[in-house]
């Protein structure tokens, strides 16, 4: 019998040893928390969408051309669904083609703002393998033929030095079908005939048709401060802020935040790893880092592409929004060292509701075209397109108010400004970036 | 007697569990248990080793208590300057914004021959404005310039050009002139944990500075600032390690947030000077100003050369 009692007692000794032990496995972890940096405090975000490169690279002009006349959409958000039709089409057989130039009766070319390498493209059409490995692959616009004998679409891709081609072919007779169709209906009321103008930088396509387009006043927030700082800022409690007028200032050692104006800028100067090459390109990185703190706040656009910085716009109603304050209301721009954001100007302001409307009547494109045409600088006019003039202005009340006016706008060395008036004998230099 | 068996068969599995268990929390307890901090600084010793880089500096003394500070420019008062005009061997003035200084003295000042840090400072102390709240920084034998950096909360201001005494040497070893910057009072900012000497040294090894054969010959701190563009308003100065590599190169690492810049005195001195105190001694020319006409000439010929290092 005691035999017995004392095997009870080492079977509960067994069992009580046992979820001690377990337990003592579950809570370990909790130790080992505290090792955190008590120090970061919750991540701050801007309240923007997520966005990845489909939603920013966007074209900002899609023209038909067939037997030497130039068609597009009235409206732009029809280019911009058709554009998005294209993105699913597949596109397979691709290959490097000679650069010479290829014609056909019926062609759709699809214009982007600005210069990308072509790689980019992969994210964005649906393409059954890597167009180019070559990184200086830049391109700003795409053609999409038709081949009436195959009943199949041609693309082509051309280097913007026009060194390379790429080729590749959309095996589908519904996609070949439904741009055959929008060719039989070019007279159709939804279509607009185009003006080409081939001496500028690229070839820009004019809409002849005058327009009357509305201008809005909008009521709009903008992102506070303390929001912006604890983004910015890895320490908050590290940071001195000081103010004069309007406009705070946030500082450590090496970084620097101007909040100003609806608009923020910051500077980084710490150096981390020296000559560290990117694995990500800095188009990557910025939409990484942008959508960390939820920074697109708006329909935002790929807008100029260069080695180490990026441009977005904002866009509204497919149109590009142009401020030309000190500090730019209508763009983001970040600027990276090797795996280091090392420059960071946006706006901070994000457009509300619509308080007013009033219509405006566009410029004549024939003056438009005769100003660019007499423009002695016109092989640096990159693009012209009407955009909406973005303005912070203060009602009778006091209350600011952003308005957007549609104008004419051109680009010359990747900053909008407005086409100068006719007969006016100084040039408008209003400039943008 | 069928229960007593049962009993036997839950002690002998209850003990396989136990053993598991035991095994199982041992194991995961030394996983965790290793500081993340031990392994950095058993690897820094091993790739140290790797790329041949000798450490003779003392590098294990403890972690200093700063925290991150900021300060704005002082500026000097009409009663300093004439303070200073009782001095029968030196003129000074200041620029109009009342943060540059500038001296001239009567006779250049002889440094003797192999003069170290003490003598340097005893001999330029007695013309100088709040001497000891300044040491010894450097002496750049391109420019013969020797800069003296501010102390604040007892430790040097390092390659500041609001917080920096300026001697110009010319060729027959003569100060001939000084500037003098000051920061006025600070305010502590944060007071972060730092890192100890060798985690900053591992910084400077991952930033590649460090190269095969070096030695680390000195490990001090105090605090640096790298952004220093705005003429007035506050600076943050976080607190810093200065690692000196073969006696000659400085390199600042926070000692917050391990971020590394080379301090390359030549560089910052000639940027220093042609953007910043040449503007104002320009204002000051402009005045009719015939002390600061012969230092700008002073500092002109001294920048030449390095000017086009700059672009």
């Amino acid at each position: 019998m005691k035999l017995e009692t004392a095997k009870s007692l080492l079977l509960i000794i067994l069992i009580g040893t046992s979820l001690i032990l377990t337990f003592g496995m579950w809570n370990y972890r909790a130790e080992y928390e505290p090792l955190n940096d008590d120090e970061s405090i919750d991540k701050a975000d801007l309240g923007g969408g997520q966005k990845n490169a489909n939603d920013v690279v966007k074209p900002n002009n899609v023209v038909f051309k067939i037997n030497g006349e130039f068609y597009s959409y009235e409206n732009p958000e029809d280019s911009a669904n058709l554009f998005e039709d294209i993105q699913t089409w597949e596109m397979t057989d691709l290959q490097s083609t000679d650069t010479e130039e290829k014609t056909a009766d019926a062609e759709v070319e699809i214009i982007f703002p600005t210069g990308v390498p072509l790689s980019l493209f992969e994210n964005i059409l649906n393409t059954d393998r890597t167009l180019t490995s070559n990184r200086n692959f830049y391109v700003d616009r795409f053609y999409i033929q038709l081949q009436e004998e195959d009943q199949l679409l041609k693309v082509y891709f051309v280097s913007l030095d026009g060194d390379e081609a790429v080729e590749g072919t959309i095996h589908s007779s519904a996609n070949y079908e439904q741009l055959l169709s929008m060719f039989s209906n070019l007279s159709d009321e939804e279509y607009e005939e185009n003006h080409l103008l081939t001496e500028t930088a690229r070839n820009i396509y004019i809409p002849v048709e005058e327009k009357t387009m509305q201008s809005f006043k909008y009521t709009f927030n903008t992102i506070k401060s303390a929001d912006v700082r604890n983004i910015m800022f890895t320490r908050p409690n590290l940071v001195s802020e000081s103010k004069s007028g309007e406009s705070l200032m946030y500082r450590t050692d090496d970084r620097q935040l101007n909040y100003t104006g609806n608009g923020m800028s910051f500077i980084n100067v710490a150096e981390w790893n020296k000559e560290e090459p990117a694995d990500k390109s800095v188009f990557q990185q910025s939409l990484e880092n942008i959508n960390e703190h939820a920074g697109f706040t708006d329909d935002y656009r790929l807008d100029s592409y260069t080695d180490d910085s990026i441009t977005y716009r904002l866009y509204r109603f497919q149109y590009p929004v142009i401020n030309n304050s000190y500090m730019d209301l209508s763009t983001i721009y970040q600027k990276w060292q090797s795996e280091q954001l090392s420059e960071y100007t946006r706006s901070l302001i994000s457009l509300d509701t619509v308080a007013n409307t009033s219509s405006k009547e566009l410029r004549d494109s024939d003056e438009i075209i005769s100003t660019i045409q007499q423009n002695k600088n016109i092989a640096d006019i990159q693009d012209v397109q009407i955009g909406y003039r973005l303005t912070v202005e203060k009602d009778v009340n006091g209350e600011e108010y952003v308005l957007l006016e549609p104008d004419w706008y051109q680009r010359v060395n990747d900053s909008w400004s407005v086409v100068p008036e006719k007969n006016t004998g100084t040039q408008n230099i209003e400039g943008g970036s | 007697m069928r229960w007593s068996h049962i009993k036997t068969l839950f002690i002998l599995s209850f003990l396989i569990l136990n053993g598991y268990l035991l095994y199982q929390f041992i194991s995961n307890q030394d996983e965790m248990n290793i500081p993340e901090l031990d392994t950095s600084s058993m690897d820094l010793d091993e790739e140290l080793r790797d790329e041949d880089i000798s450490i003779s500096a003392d590098v294990d003394f403890e972690v200093p208590e700063l925290s991150y500070i900021s300060s704005a420019q002082k500026k000097f008062t009409e009663s300093e300057i004439s303070d200073l005009n009782d001095n029968k061997h030196i003129n000074a003035e200041k620029s109009p914004d009342s943060q540059l200084l500038i001296a001239a003295f009567s006779s250049p000042l002889k440094i003797p021959d192999n003069a170290d840090e003490e003598t340097l400072s005893s001999l330029v102390s007695p013309y100088i404005l709040d001497s000891s709240d300044f040491s010894f920084g450097a002496w750049d034998d391109d420019l013969n310039i020797i800069v003296f950096f501010q102390n604040k909360e007892g430790n040097p201001i390092y390659l500041n050009r609001h917080a920096m005494l300026t001697f110009y040497v010319n060729d027959n070893n003569e100060i001939t002139h000084y500037t003098q910057t000051m920061l006025g009072d600070t305010d502590p900012q944060g007071n972060p944990t730092l890192n100890t000497p060798k985690i900053a040294i591992s910084s400077l090894l991952q930033s590649r500075y460090l190269n095969a054969e070096d030695n680390i010959t000195d490990v001090s701190y105090g605090y640096y600032s790298r952004i220093a563009e705005a003429e007035e308003g506050t600076q943050v100065f976080a607190p810093t390690y200065k690692i000196t590599v073969n006696g000659e190169s400085d390199y600042f690492v926070n000692a917050a947030e391990s971020t590394t810049y080379s301090g390359n005195y030549r560089d910052y001195l000639v940027k220093m000077l042609a953007g910043n105190y040449l503007r104002k001694l320009n204002l000051m020319a402009d005045e009719d100003d015939s002390m600061a006409d012969s230092l700008i000439s002073v500092i002109e010929d001294k920048i030449e050369p390095f000017r086009s290092d700059l672009e």
